[in-house]
């Protein structure tokens, strides 16, 4: 599957240039976009969490952000992918292409967008905390990592959704309370010891706090914490991946 | 390219599709199949189509081979790059620009960023968008975005292209450049896979074709073949059934065949069908429901039942492979009840692949403005497409081959196309099928790919109907039986053929039905039935060496009655000279009629053709009587259309009553030796006139049709037709030269001659007998059927012109210096009725005299003839009669009859001696103590004391009609009555309708009254009347009396009507005209004209040379306007003659 998917790179790149330009191509600003969404959604967040609801964590909506980003590209692409195959109908029906290669795409976007976020936001860290600059090379590897995660549940998703269109429905639905069992508004530490373990048992916490350690807590991330995130991508990825080419050779057909 | 590589194999592929049912509010999961197991193999670089309805499976089977889905079953491989042209132009993303779609979609069919970037600029010069290239495609027309579509897909650069419908969506010039850059690509071997309803976008793309229905292959073939079929078949109709075999599939749709062959469609549109009237009813291809069955591989059944209140028909129609590229098609009607049908037609509608058509053979190309071509059962219709590649031609043979009845065809070309549509109407002589209970017709089709096979199919067509023996071989052919010599065809035509007249209707041999049956190797027999009479030929015709035996025998149904009968050979026209065994002669130019070549010798038993110079072609002599059979021979040159040389037998007519008859045999001989052909006329020519000639002596005599001979020493001694027979029946001349003649030799010395004369209801007959070494006796005789009346019955002598001089019983003369009036010269004879003519002999040749031993009053004649190149000598007798309008009753009649005597170097003295005695001369007489009148046979003689006073014609009288005088000498003369002093006689003039009364009598002893009544028995012309009597020229001196005076001439010249001879000219009754002499013993003649009419008036002159003597002459002309009634006495003359001494 990797090497057809690799034959058909051109494929894969051009898909995602595709999603891209749809989503800002007829727009005025254009790719502005990308960087004016994170700016206005950090700005908001900044005015109510100053002058509304008083927090007790200092530089709050830094916070927040230095989670918020990764959980936006992991939402957006599981959501916009499990619907991805379905979308695609007449490039599935016409092309003989790896179909993986279309909530691949998918990812890739917004992958795409979470980068330019992050790339917008760092400047506000870096000025919080100039050392942040010591540990930014890390922060690829933790984005690869994510990345492969998204990857593997869109797989799942996009696939069994063909067959089963409720999944993108209870998917949406789930991923509620996943974000609110996803520590972006609050701390790890703000748990209580009895929901915890909860916590600590959704992968995206994972991603959040090596951001969040990075990023705000300008400290190198737990070397467990890291090579965790490592395993479940990869995990993730193969599980994804195997259901995935389990399905493709008739998707197709329900379409 | 090796073939043997493939692009796509499949086998036994199944694709199934999990539809959902809602139904009930109960969902329903089914699983439906696709594909059921499809086994097939594309070679590398072939084209092929897939034809299927909607939901086949074929679009499915593409997407299996694009590698879009997987079959659930089965293997399926591909070979090679595959690009797919499904759904152009639906693939784009409609925000993105034409260039960003190019690279999206190329990208989703494999291709690098790099290798895009190589051809995009092909691709976006192709699509032939321009500008628009870079907008959104959103904005593009549905036709732009095919474009852009298929420019990118043909442009990848696939091993395998997979093309689907919606290639119909682009404008027409688009449209043609896709198939122009698709047929680029077929060049470049790829492989091209296409699905498509457009059967003619399939067949112009495509080699090959796939057909799926329900998701199985059912037919894989050529494309025209499957196209064809899925043409024909689509919708899964009833009444359709088809079987293929190698390359030809054969369809069967609902009463229409439709046949193709290879990539060809040959039969297409209504294909072969048929349509007939039932009781006013038409039925036609479609007007029954069919129903059909493949029972049997390579065969379809088709039955329909047309029942109404008075029909009940059952058809069947059965179409079976009968070998390789052959089909039998079948019709078979049958009805419960006794039905009437009209106007079967039975219809083929041909592609237009098929240029030409021939009838048979190659050599009778179908004329296309010959709209009506007579076809017979065993026809062969030959349809070529003409190609120039010798293996790739596509021949079409139909062949009828059973059938009761006639079958008349008509082939057309369409009038917007270049193809043909036979028509075959099958009829009973344009009639009707009455009372038939079951009707078949069948027909023969054969499918070839090349002339070659066409020419060995045609030879052993050929060989079938065919025996041969030494040179020569017949060949057959429905209505035709033709002759060939060494290959050559020596007929025309039909051939052989017999022809009977019957109520004044000619039927043929060729327009019977004919069933020929190779009975042995060397024979063939022929059963033909005829049209329009009811009778059943039989012809047996065998073949030995160049031989030709050929036998007739006749069943008869009927009572009927054959006026003319034939039994015939139609020969080419490259046939110059005709021969029979005693003649021959050129054929005329062929003229817009038949024309019937005259033989004079009707008893010949063979007739013929001579071998033109510088031809192959052998003599033909054709044999047509046997022993007991009285055939006439008939050559016939035919008309221009036919343009045929004919030789018949002419069998005489004869009323037939039912039952069987041996009706004709004969011979048809083949002669290449010039020599033996010669050998043969000589032989029959001298064999015939063996039998045909009596001899005695040096003398003989010989008769050939027309024409009796007489030879001395082999010079002959008479010339052109030599004895001759001529005379008149109702106003019309005829001659010995016209009649038919029969001749017959009797013993050694004698022969009979039998003249007919066609139409008249008599005939002659001549005998010839040798009496004697050196005379012959001839006897003619009219025999008649009927009362008739003949008039001016003469015999003519013609006479070699080597003859000098000439005598009668009176008189000799010779032909030195003629005076001639035209072509003739008439010899000026005192004495016209001499029963005897002859010619002193000359030269070589013997002295000749005819001496007539009737006893009926004759006119004799003596001409010199010029003709062109032949001079000749003419005796005539003409028969004439005191009673004129006399008719001959029924039997024979003895007409003439002389002896013909030959003298070698004797003088007319001895001939007169060796001549028969001849009658005696009727003379009346009338005397006075000095006159002595006596009465000599139209002429008055006057003696005086012994002495005659008149000369030569004496007293006479004639007539004038037409410029030509008619003497009273020349008339039939019979004694009325008699007395001492009287005398009256009546005289009948030949070729006149004039009677004269003459009457005598003396008034004293010295005094002559004649009176003279004319009078004609029908209507006729009268010039001039003249009544003249001629004084010896011892007489010198005339004198009129108070009038004028005068003295004879002593000279004559050659001439009567010369102006300084005549010596006066006055009117009558104005003086007695004395005549007087010095002589002692000669009286002076006193002629006056008491009681004659005004207008006459009296001559005096010298007459010829001949003559020699003083002419008195009372003349009378008439106006010529003045019309003669018929018996009423039209004139009366009356003339003293007194003499004085």
């Amino acid at each position: 599957m990797l090497k057809k998917i690799f034959k058909y790179r051109s494929a894969l790149i051009n898909l995602t240039k595709r999603n891209i330009k749809t989503r800002y191509g007829n727009t005025i600003f254009g790719y502005m976009w990308a960087v004016l969404t994170p700016i206005a959604f950090a700005v908001i967040l900044d005015f109510i969490f100053t002058n509304v609801i008083r927090v007790g964590i200092k530089n709050f909506t830094l916070f927040v952000l230095s989670g918020l980003f990764a959980w936006n590209f992991f939402s957006n692409s599981a959501t916009e992918s499990s619907n991805a195959i379905i979308n695609s109908a007449d490039i599935v029906k016409k092309f003989s292409i790896p179909l993986a290669s279309i909530p691949i795409s998918v990812v890739f976007s917004n992958l795409f967008i979470f980068i330019v976020s992050l790339l917008v936001i760092l400047p506000f860290f870096i000025i919080k905390n100039c050392s942040v600059i010591n540990y930014v090379a890390i922060l690829p590897f933790v984005t690869i990592f994510l990345a492969a995660f998204t990857i593997g549940i869109s797989l799942f998703l996009s696939s069994t959704n063909v067959y089963f269109r409720d999944v993108h429905h209870f998917f949406s639905t789930a991923l509620t309370f996943w974000f609110w069992i996803t520590p972006i508004f609050y701390s790890t530490e703000m748990v209580p010891e009895k929901f915890r373990n909860i916590c600590l048992f959704n992968p995206m916490t994972l991603y959040t706090n090596i951001y969040r350690a990075i990023l705000f807590d300008v400290r190198l991330p737990r070397f467990s914490e890291f090579i965790s995130a490592f395993a479940v991508s990869i995990v993730t990825l193969i599980i994804g991946s195997l259901i995935f080419s389990m399905l493709e050779p008739n998707l197709s057909k329900r379409l | 390219m090796n073939m043997l590589e493939r692009s796509v194999i499949a086998r036994d592929l199944w694709s199934r599709y999990r539809i959902k049912f809602i139904e009930n509010k109960k969902i329903v999961w089914e699983d439906i199949w696709a594909l059921k197991g499809i086994n097939f193999e594309i070679a590398k670089s072939d084209t092929i189509c897939i034809l299927g309805e909607n939901g086949s499976g074929k679009t499915t089977l593409l997407k299996l081979i694009a590698g879009l889905i997987k079959g659930e079953k089965g293997e399926l491989s591909v070979n090679g790059s595959v690009s797919a042209l499904l759904e152009i132009g639906t693939g784009f993303h409609p925000d993105l620009t034409g260039r960003e779609n190019v690279y999206l979609n190329s990208s989703l069919f494999g291709l690098s960023t790099e290798e895009i970037d190589r051809r995009i600029d092909k691709i976006i010069e192709f699509s032939d968008l321009g500008r628009f290239i870079n907008a959104p495609v959103k904005s593009y027309s549905q036709g732009m975005s095919v474009r852009l579509g298929f420019s990118i897909a043909v442009h990848l650069g696939p091993d395998i292209l997979l093309i689907d419908d919606s290639l119909a969506v682009g404008d027409a010039s688009f449209q043609k450049k896709c198939i122009k850059k698709i047929e680029e690509l077929k060049e470049l071997n790829k492989t091209l896979i296409m699905v498509t309803h457009d059967v003619g976008l399939a067949k112009m793309l495509s080699r090959r074709g796939i057909i799926l229905r329900g998701g199985n292959l059912i037919k894989d073939g050529a494309i025209n073949n499957i196209a064809t079929f899925y043409g024909q078949t689509v919708g899964f109709k009833k009444g359709i059934a088809s079987f293929s075999s190698n390359d030809l599939l054969c369809i069967f749709n609902n009463g229409r065949m439709v046949i193709s062959v290879g990539e060809s469609t040959i039969i297409g549109a209504d294909g072969i069908n048929y349509s007939f009237n039932v009781l006013e009813k038409e039925v036609r291809p479609d007007s029954g429901t069919w129903e059909t069955s493949n029972i049997i591989n390579n065969a379809i059944h088709a039955t329909r039942y047309i029942r109404d209140k008075n029909i009940d028909l059952q058809e069947k129609c059965i179409i079976e492979q009968k070998g390789d590229n052959m089909l039998s098609f079948t019709v078979n009607v049958q009805s419960n009840n006794n039905v009437t049908i009209k106007n079967f037609n039975l219809n083929v509608s041909f592609s237009e692949l098929l240029k030409s058509a021939y009838i048979n053979n190659l050599g009778n190309r179908f004329n296309e403005s010959s709209y009506y071509t007579k076809l017979d059962t065993g026809n062969l219709i030959i349809f070529s497409s003409e190609t120039e590649e010798i293996d790739n031609d596509l021949i079409f043979i139909i062949k009828p081959v059973k059938f009761n009845n006639k079958i008349r065809g008509y082939l057309q070309k369409r009038k917007d196309a270049y193809s043909y549509v036979l028509t075959m109407v099958i009829s009973d002589d344009g009639k009707f099928f009455r009372d038939f209970n079951e009707f078949i017709f069948s027909m023969d089709i054969k499918i070839l790919r090349n002339k070659k096979d066409l020419f060995s199919y045609l030879l052993n067509e050929q060989k079938e109907k065919s025996i041969q023996s030494a040179d020569c071989s017949i060949v057959t052919d429905e209505s035709k039986i033709s002759i060939k010599y060494k290959e050559i065809e020596v007929t025309n035509l039909s051939g052989l053929i017999a022809s009977i007249s019957s109520n004044s209707k000619w039927h043929d041999s060729n327009h019977a039905i004919w069933d020929i049956n190779k009975v042995s190797s060397d024979a063939i027999s022929v059963r033909t039935e005829w049209e329009g009479l009811p009778i059943i030929q039989n012809w047996r015709i065998k073949l030995t060496e160049n031989i030709l035996k050929w036998d007739i025998n006749l069943e008869v149904k009927e009572r009927f009655e054959a006026k003319e009968q034939k039994v015939g050979i139609l020969l080419t026209d490259r046939y110059q000279t005709w021969l029979s065994s005693y003649e021959e002669g050129e054929f005329p130019k062929f003229s817009t009629v038949w024309q019937d070549i005259k033989l004079r010798n009707k008893a010949s038993d063979s007739i013929g053709t001579r071998s033109p110079d510088g031809t192959q072609l052998p003599s033909v002599l054709f044999y047509i009587k046997d022993a007991n059979s009285d055939n006439s021979p008939l050559i016939q040159n035919a008309d221009e259309l036919s343009s045929s040389r004919s030789l018949n037998a002419k069998l005489p007519s004869r009323t037939y009553e039912p039952g069987a008859y041996h009706y004709f045999s004969g011979s048809i001989e083949l002669i290449e030796d010039k020599k033996k052909i010669e050998e043969y006329l000589t032989y029959h020519r001298n064999r015939l006139k063996e039998l045909r000639t009596i001899s005695d002596g040096g003398y003989s005599l010989a008769i050939e049709e027309g024409r009796a001979k007489i030879t001395f020493n082999d010079i002959e001694i008479t010339k052109s037709s030599g004895l001759n027979s001529r005379f008149s029946y109702l106003g019309v001349e005829y001659e010995a030269a016209q009649a038919d003649w029969g001749i017959e030799k009797l013993g050694d010395n004698r022969i009979v001659c039998q003249l007919v004369w066609y139409g008249l209801p008599f005939l002659q007959h001549w005998v010839f007998e040798f009496l004697g070494k050196d005379k012959i006796l001839v006897e003619m005789f009219f025999k008649l059927s009927e009362e008739v009346k003949i008039e001016n019955v003469s015999t003519e002598l013609y006479l070699s012109s080597a003859y000098r001089e000439w005598f009668t019983e009176q008189e000799k003369g010779n032909f030195l210096s003629p005076e001639r009036v035209g072509d003739i010269a008439p010899v000026k004879l005192l004495y016209n009725k001499s029963r005897i003519l002859g010619v002193n002999s000359a030269s070589n040749l013997p002295s000749l005299a005819l001496f007539s031993l009737y006893d009926k009053p004759i006119l004799s004649t003596i001409c010199k003839l010029f003709k062109d190149t032949e001079d000749s000598i003419m005796f005539s007798i003409l028969d004439i009669d005191t009673e004129p309008e006399k008719k001959l009753g029924t039997g024979e009649f003895l007409f003439n009859r002389f002896e013909i005597v030959l003298q070698k170097g004797a003088e007319e003295s001895s001939i007169f001696v060796s001549g028969s005695s001849l009658g005696k001369k009727d003379q009346a007489e009338l005397k006075t103590s000095e006159f002595n009148f006596v009465f000599d046979d139209g002429r008055g003689r006057l003696f005086y004391r012994d002495t005659e006073l008149t000369k030569a014609f004496c007293i006479f009288t004639s007539v004038c009609s037409s410029k030509i005088w008619y003497d009273s000498a020349q008339a039939a003369w019979k004694q009325i009555s008699s007395s001492e002093n009287h005398l009256e006689l009546e005289g009948v003039w030949p070729r006149l309708p004039l009677i004269q009364n003459w009457k005598f009598f003396f008034e004293d002893a010295r005094s002559l009254l004649i009176e003279i009544r004319s009078r004609l028995y029908k209507e006729f012309n009268i010039e001039r009347e003249q009544f003249s009597i001629m004084l010896t020229d011892e007489y010198n001196k005339w004198e009129v009396e108070k009038q004028a005076s005068g003295i004879f001439q002593p000279n004559f010249s050659n001439s009567y009507d010369i102006i300084s001879y005549r010596m006066w000219s006055g009117k009558y009754g104005q003086g007695k005209i004395k005549i007087s002499s010095q002589q002692p013993n000669l009286p002076a003649v006193y002629i006056d004209f008491p009681l004659v009419k005004n207008d006459f008036w009296a001559v005096i002159e010298n007459s010829d040379d001949i003559s020699r003597s003083r002419v008195i002459q009372a003349q009378r002309v008439y106006s010529g306007r003045e019309i003669r009634n018929s018996d009423t006495a039209f004139d009366y003359f009356k003339m003293r003659i007194s003499a004085e001494p």
